[in-house]
């Protein structure tokens, strides 16, 4: 095989940059774990019923880099439910927010056939997210209207609040959702980059030979695609070890039928079943440049059956198909071309 | 193709600055003064809202509420 180029002189096939592209979905997730990395102010009230209970002084702060988030929790027995007054103060005592959370807990167990569990439910937690305008030191004041069992009764036991304050959380599910549609962007800019090129044709046949005549060259690669299939002409299982390699033969003529290349190489042969089917397959994808634009014909040959073991695997099909004008990102090895003039050229 | 491939690249590049601008700026969240009260989640009732820049409490102070309302063992499996 030949050199994807000369040596000291860029290969005007590559194309790099495209590939750059794919750093940008990754950076939605950078900043979420850059956000993730904050180590949130935690906050603990216990809150007896009745009593006005005063957290400690925490800041809000106000910025572009995110924006503050406050979680509560109460932690309340099972089968209860809470009515729980939380005032929001500013940094002189004045109410600045003030809600109500009318929250529960429920459990039990279930059995349905034959299997049994218990089962927990709760809705005791509130999360604020809002911005301060501008930073400051505030409070929270947190009191206990209601604690009742499943009855209505009243709950002797007294509740702690549990929060945490992050003051430059980011919109998680937007972030999320910027990183998947830049990635399917992405794929599309690859795709185009390096899928599409000028041409494509595609010989398919139930022999071992295939060929496509057709107008190609310019700038770019030509890729040959190879795909061939073998099966046994019965249903019986392979009495051997299929074969492991197979000779594929590619010759390419130009316009006046003048040999340019004629390429063999051993290509490794897979074998594969499935619900009792037993077949061969083979793939093999070669690259050549032709800088002329010009009509050129392209013959693959492989066997057309593989012998081993006492099997004999026959073709079912081959297909060849040629795509013209590719970029790559990376080098390929390019199946060198001999000169007209020169007429027959091994590789 | 150079052009529709810049144009993608272009396209990549406005939607991951403009969703990742907006998740960390988040220019629609509710700021303190704000007319209305900030999004809470469930069983939140806030005891008034922001009217030109103060904060005004609602009358009555409080809302009759169900109470204990567990949704049993058939949605919790």
């Amino acid at each position: 095989m030949g050199p994807a180029s000369e040596p000291g002189r860029r290969d005007p096939a590559l194309l790099l940059w495209p590939l750059a592209s794919l750093v940008l979905p990754l950076l939605p997730l950078l900043v979420l774990l850059l956000s993730a990395l904050e180590v949130p102010r935690r906050l603990v009230m216990v809150v007896p019923e009745g009593e006005r209970v005063l957290s400690a002084p925490f800041e809000l702060k106000d910025g572009w880099l995110g924006s503050p988030r406050l979680a509560l929790t109460a932690e309340i027995p099972a089968n209860s439910s809470i009515e729980l007054d939380v005032t929001l103060l500013d940094g002189t005592g004045r109410t600045v927010l003030d809600l109500t959370k009318d929250g529960w807990r429920a459990s039990g167990t279930w059995a349905e056939g034959g299997e049994s569990g218990t089962w927990e439910e709760r809705d005791a937690g509130l999360a604020l997210a809002l911005r301060p305008g501008r930073t400051g030191r505030f409070q929270l004041a947190v009191q206990l209207q209601d604690l009742l069992d499943e009855a209505g009764r009243p709950l002797p036991h007294p509740v702690v609040v549990r929060g945490s304050l992050h003051n430059h959380s980011v919109d998680t599910p937007m972030l999320l959702f910027t990183a998947v549609l830049t990635l399917a962007v992405v794929q599309v800019l690859l795709m185009a980059s390096y899928g599409i090129g000028r041409g494509r044709w595609v010989s398919r046949c139930g022999e071992g030979t295939a060929a496509i005549r057709c107008e190609v060259g310019g700038p770019g690669v030509l890729r040959v695609d190879v795909l061939a299939r073998w099966e046994l002409p019965h249903d019986n299982p392979p009495l051997g070890t299929p074969p492991v390699t197979a000779a594929i033969v590619l010759a390419v003529s130009d316009a006046q039928g003048r040999p340019r290349l004629r390429h063999r190489q051993m290509v490794a042969v897979v074998h594969s079943s499935s619900d009792g089917d037993h077949w061969l397959s083979v793939r093999r994808e070669l690259h050549l440049r032709l800088p002329e634009r010009g009509s050129y014909r392209f013959r693959v040959e492989l066997p057309e059956a593989l012998r081993a073991d006492g099997d004999l695997w026959e073709i079912e099909w081959l297909q060849l198909t040629l795509t013209d004008g590719l970029r790559t990102a990376w080098p390929v090895p390019v199946l060198p071309l001999a000169r007209a003039a020169e007429g027959h050229g091994d590789a | 193709m150079p052009d529709e491939r810049a144009l993608l690249l272009l396209l990549a590049v406005t939607v991951v600055a403009a969703g990742t601008i907006t998740a960390v700026t988040r220019p629609g969240l509710w700021r303190l003064g704000q007319d209305g009260t900030p999004a809470a989640g469930s069983g939140v009732r806030y005891g008034g809202s922001y009217r030109a820049g103060r904060w005004v409490p609602a009358t009555p102070r409080r809302q009759d509420w169900a109470g204990f309302q567990g949704r049993g063992p058939g949605a919790a499996k």
